[in-house]
């Protein structure tokens, strides 16, 4: 196991020096005139101008310019922006917000689809099987703008149960409807993953066996198959977990809230670079990290499973 | 006499519906005593395992449909009971033990722990005196190093182990019966003795009645008292085991024990040739009128495709359901039986 | 745009064999997954909607003769009459007119992308899974650079890199960007499911014998693995075909994908958003011709699959 991580944390490098460099060159190496538009509608100072070429390195090659940034961001410095604020307090103050979105959207959406999925899968053909695959259909159909639209403009504007707004600070239940809209594709997902995996496991020698050591019937539903079952949904909530941390940029757009997402997507409207690179490098760590957890995670719930 | 310890009666069991319905147990009947080896013996599809799963009460319903018949334990009939009561047999009363050990164990549990469970929710153990349990059942089928063993998985253990392992699972809660359903098929020849000996063994130090499931006739000839002959979901010939090998009386016995090489025949260079069965076995959704063996027989005549012939005695103990039953059996299994044999 | 979902006409050619075997399975893959995938009511609606919408998007002037650009500000926001059955938004557009017109762009975008993520997708899997060794681990790597970009995080990067916002941006010109984007972010998915089948089929006997035979790798592949890893891989673009709407609409919706002047069913929900309290049929509309063309996919690919993989029946 050990060298099984190993080898995956240095095959980590390579993928990420290739997606930040190839951000980096999109938003430096291609932009002609990096001030363009940063001092208002008048042409930037020379001093100002000199000032940021120095900070940014912007006189040596692209090539270099990147790997000053990575070593300086290797340090824990993620630069500034520029107007000077420092991009790591940036993204403290923004990152908890996506975090816990991240978190309810992930129990929201892993109680409802497992849910959804025990009850198909236990039961068969019949009216919830039905109806659980035509909702998880629409689900998978509604793009989440449409979904955080729509609740927001129904929940929020006519029934007025919710802010349209997230303030800055949320709590748990503020964070609820977002976080649904943000897993509500997801949930289909586990849905089907879950009933699938239950149907597959319900037929399996091994709950025959089960039923032939004369195990009463929830131990054999609950153990035997909701345990195997389970392995393929808790790998995919794993995946979800580090996806969600770095792709809320529609439904905080969408709900007004001050996460990770609204600022990158500020930052690349406003061409700030420094920011936009910086939560990328961040992002993509933390979505490579949780992959590698999860893929770990399996090999705990699966013992055939051994990586050497 | 008492009651035997199982007796299956005219079991029928259909599987779908509609014109795709496959009639897969016929009318089956079978009784095992205690502490006697029944093995049943036939090709796959013959219904052998279905009729074991009927028994357990493990059979999947739907697909399949149980139409007529009944399963007596010790003169209870089972079919008509209670599932909680069926559940409490099980493992209990009877155990069994499956044909592909690796597929059969959960592959996310440890050996000892589904050992264990039986302890833990049949006697209500703690988990630790369970677990103690499981390290002696493993040790009483011969499993090394049992207290290590205890706590891998399946996949660790190799073919054999896996199935000791099994079989010691079975076993824990001390059945009366237990049923192999072709307990060797999947292991090395090897192996397969040692298994073959190691269930012998166990059943004549509990005394339990054992229904052996198999295909394999070398495997029967060691340890049955007696055997039961399926082909297309009937018991085609039923007797002790010494009198099948010498007077076989179906000639669908005879085919099976002339398809495989025997040992004596080795010694004498060039023995019997082998002679397999032709053809296939019928399709469950349509077996053919009369004798279902018939299109296969070489020794079919008109009446064999006209009637059924009925399972009837035709010795001691010697049931047999074959329209010439009688001829076969007293022509014995070395002289090659010819069409003669039934023109006389 | 006068072929779409690649996948099912494959199987349409089989149909003969097919006819009347209802119950049986003697005919191959593709005979048996039509005679499964003709039962299903699903296959059937999904089949009739995207029709609908094929029709839409080739011939817009079948459903109305309104110009979808005609704007009229003095009946901005106007609700539904039979003047303009869908009401009006907040330029005075024909909300009707202009969501039969979005169809084109957006089933362009759709059928493009899934095209195109399949064949580099496909090209790069089946190269990883038969080369397998350093030139598998090279392509892997390569592509989880790209799988490690959060989709919509890339698709903002790349999408503003070329297009300043606010930037106007000729039909073609922003059409490809957006296609392209959705591409170079997607291959991996499409790689991946291809490399494992590949994979999965060198390991067959029956490769090994093939190979052991003498073929060569142009026959093997061609022969025996690119047949059977194509059932898995339409089943994806069929699947994704729908999920690329979404993500162009999603673009659009952020406002760095199609704009105006092309007409989609993102860009109205875009353009309908701020002022969704007063004009909700401004949103509603587009919204829910997005959803039933996602979901006609999505069925289809769904369809299509319980019918193409045997172990889901």
């Amino acid at each position: 196991m050990g060298r099984y991580t190993l080898r995956r944390l240095l095959q980590l490098v390579p993928v990420f020096l290739g997606t930040t460099f190839i951000v980096y060159f999109l938003v430096w190496g291609l932009s002609d005139d990096p001030f363009a538009g940063k001092c208002g509608q008048r042409e930037c100072s020379a001093s100002y101008v000199a000032q940021m070429t120095e900070r940014y390195n912007l006189d040596d090659p692209l090539i270099v310019q990147y790997l000053k940034y990575l070593g300086a961001l290797l340090t824990g410095d993620f630069g500034q922006t520029f107007s000077g604020t420092e991009v790591s307090t940036l993204i403290a103050t923004a990152y908890p917000v996506t975090i816990q979105l991240a978190l309810v959207a992930v129990v929201i959406e892993a109680l409802i689809g497992i849910t959804a999925g025990v009850l198909t899968g236990l039961r068969g053909r019949g009216f919830v099987d039905n109806l659980v695959l035509v909702s998880t259909l629409v689900l998978i159909a509604l793009p989440v703008f449409v979904t955080g639209l729509v609740l927001r403009q129904v929940l929020g504007v006519e029934l007025g149960w919710i802010r349209t707004s997230v303030p800055a600070d949320p709590t748990l239940g503020q964070l609820l409807v977002p976080g649904f809209v943000l897993g509500s594709l997801s949930m289909a997902y586990v849905a089907r993953l879950m009933r699938t995996s239950l149907v597959e496991n319900k037929r399996a020698d091994f709950v025959r066996t089960a039923i032939a050591k004369g195990l009463p019937r929830r131990r054999v539903v609950g153990v035997h198959m909701l345990r195997n079952s389970l392995i393929p949904v808790v790998t995919f909530l794993g995946y979800d977990i580090g996806a969600l941390m770095g792709g809320a940029i529609v439904t905080e757009g969408v709900f007004n809230i001050r996460g990770i997402g609204g600022l990158v997507f500020r930052g690349i409207q406003q061409q700030d670079i420094a920011t936009v690179v910086g939560i990328v490098a961040l992002l993509v760590i933390v979505f490579l990290l949780a992959n590698l957890l999860v893929d770990l995670l399996y090999a705990v719930l699966d013992p055939r499973i051994r990586y050497d | 006499m008492a009651a035997p310890l199982l007796e299956v009666d005219d079991l029928r069991v259909e599987f779908g519906t509609g014109p795709e319905t496959a009639s897969v147990l016929n009318g089956v009947s079978y009784h095992v005593d205690e502490g006697e080896t029944l093995a049943v013996l036939g090709e796959s599809g013959s219904g052998k395992s279905v009729t074991a799963q009927t028994v357990m009460g493990i059979l999947d319903t739907p697909p399949g449909r149980i139409t007529g018949g009944a399963v007596r334990f010790r003169g209870e009939e089972l079919l008509g009971a209670a599932p909680e009561r069926r559940r409490l047999l099980r493992g209990e009363s009877m155990a069994m033990i499956f044909q592909d050990a690796l597929s059969a164990l959960n592959p996310v549990y440890t050996v000892g722990f589904q050992i264990a469970e039986q302890f833990r929710f049949r006697r209500g153990m703690s988990r630790r005196d369970a677990m103690a349990r499981a390290v002696e059942m493993l040790d009483l089928v011969r499993i090394p190093s049992a207290a290590q063993r205890v706590k891998e998985y399946p996949h660790q253990f190799s073919g054999g182990m896996r199935q000791r392992a099994m079989i010691a699972m079975s076993l824990a809660l001390d059945p009366e019966l237990l049923i192999a359903d072709e307990p060797t098929t999947a292991l090395d020849v090897t192996v397969q003795a040692q298994i073959m000996e190691l269930l012998d063994e166990l059943r004549r130090e509990r005394g339990m009645g054992l229904i052996l499931i198999t295909h394999d006739l070398g495997v029967v000839a060691e340890v049955a008292d007696r055997i039961a002959v399926m082909y297309a979901g009937r018991i085609v010939e039923q007797t002790d085991a010494a009198s099948l090998y010498a007077h076989p009386a179906h000639p669908y016995t005879r085919g099976l024990m002339d398809s495989v090489p025997r040992v004596d025949d080795l010694g004498r260079g060039a023995g019997a040739p082998l002679r397999p069965i032709p053809g296939l076995p019928p399709s469950l959704s349509a077996i053919p009128n009369g004798c279902p063996f018939h299109p296969r027989c070489a020794y079919a005549v008109d009446v064999c495709t006209d009637e059924v012939p009925p399972l009837r005695e035709i010795g001691a103990g010697h049931r047999a359901a074959c329209h010439f039953a009688e001829r076969f059996a007293a022509e014995g299994p070395d002289r090659p039986a010819t069409q003669e044999v039934i023109s006389r | 745009m006068t072929e779409t979902a690649p996948g099912v006409r494959p199987a349409g050619a089989a149909a003969p064999e097919g006819t009347g075997a209802g119950t049986e399975h003697t005919g191959g893959l593709w005979a048996d997954g039509w005679a499964q995938l003709r039962r299903r009511p699903l296959f059937w609606i999904a089949s009739a909607l995207i029709g609908v919408l094929l029709l839409m998007a080739l011939f817009p002037s079948l459903f109305t003769s309104v110009d979808p650009q005609a704007a009229d500000l003095a009946l901005s926001g106007a609700d539904p009459s039979p003047d303009a059955i869908f009401g009006r938004d907040l330029q005075g557009h024909d909300i009707y007119a202009r969501a039969i017109h979005g169809a084109a762009p957006t089933l362009t975008v759709g059928l493009l992308a899934s095209l195109g993520t399949v064949v580099l997708g496909s090209l790069a899997g089946l190269a990883a899974g038969y080369v397998g060794g350093w030139g598998d681990s090279l392509i892997s790597r390569f592509a989880e650079v790209f799988a490690g970009l959060p989709f919509i995080l890339g698709g903002i990067v790349i999408l503003t890199t070329f297009n300043k916002p606010g930037q106007i941006v000729g039909e073609v010109r922003i059409i490809t960007q957006v296609v392209l984007t959705i591409v170079v972010l997607s291959w991996p998915l499409a790689m991946r499911i291809m490399r494992a089948a590949a994979l999965e089929a060198t390991q067959q006997d029956y490769v090994k014998a093939a190979r052991a035979l003498g073929a060569g790798p142009w026959r093997i592949v061609g022969r025996h693995i690119l047949p059977n890893t194509l059932a898995p891989v339409l089943v994806f673009a069929t699947i994704q075909f729908g999920v690329f709407i979404g993500a162009e609409a999603t673009l659009s919706f952020l406002g760095i994908g199609l704009r105006d002047p092309v007409v989609s069913w993102g860009v109205m929900i875009s353009e309908a958003q701020e002022r969704v309290a007063d004009i909700p049929q401004a949103l509603f509309f587009p919204a829910a011709f997005l959803v039933v063309a996602v979901l006609a996919f999505v069925m289809l690919g769904d369809a299509v699959r319980d019918a193409f993989d045997p172990r889901g029946r």
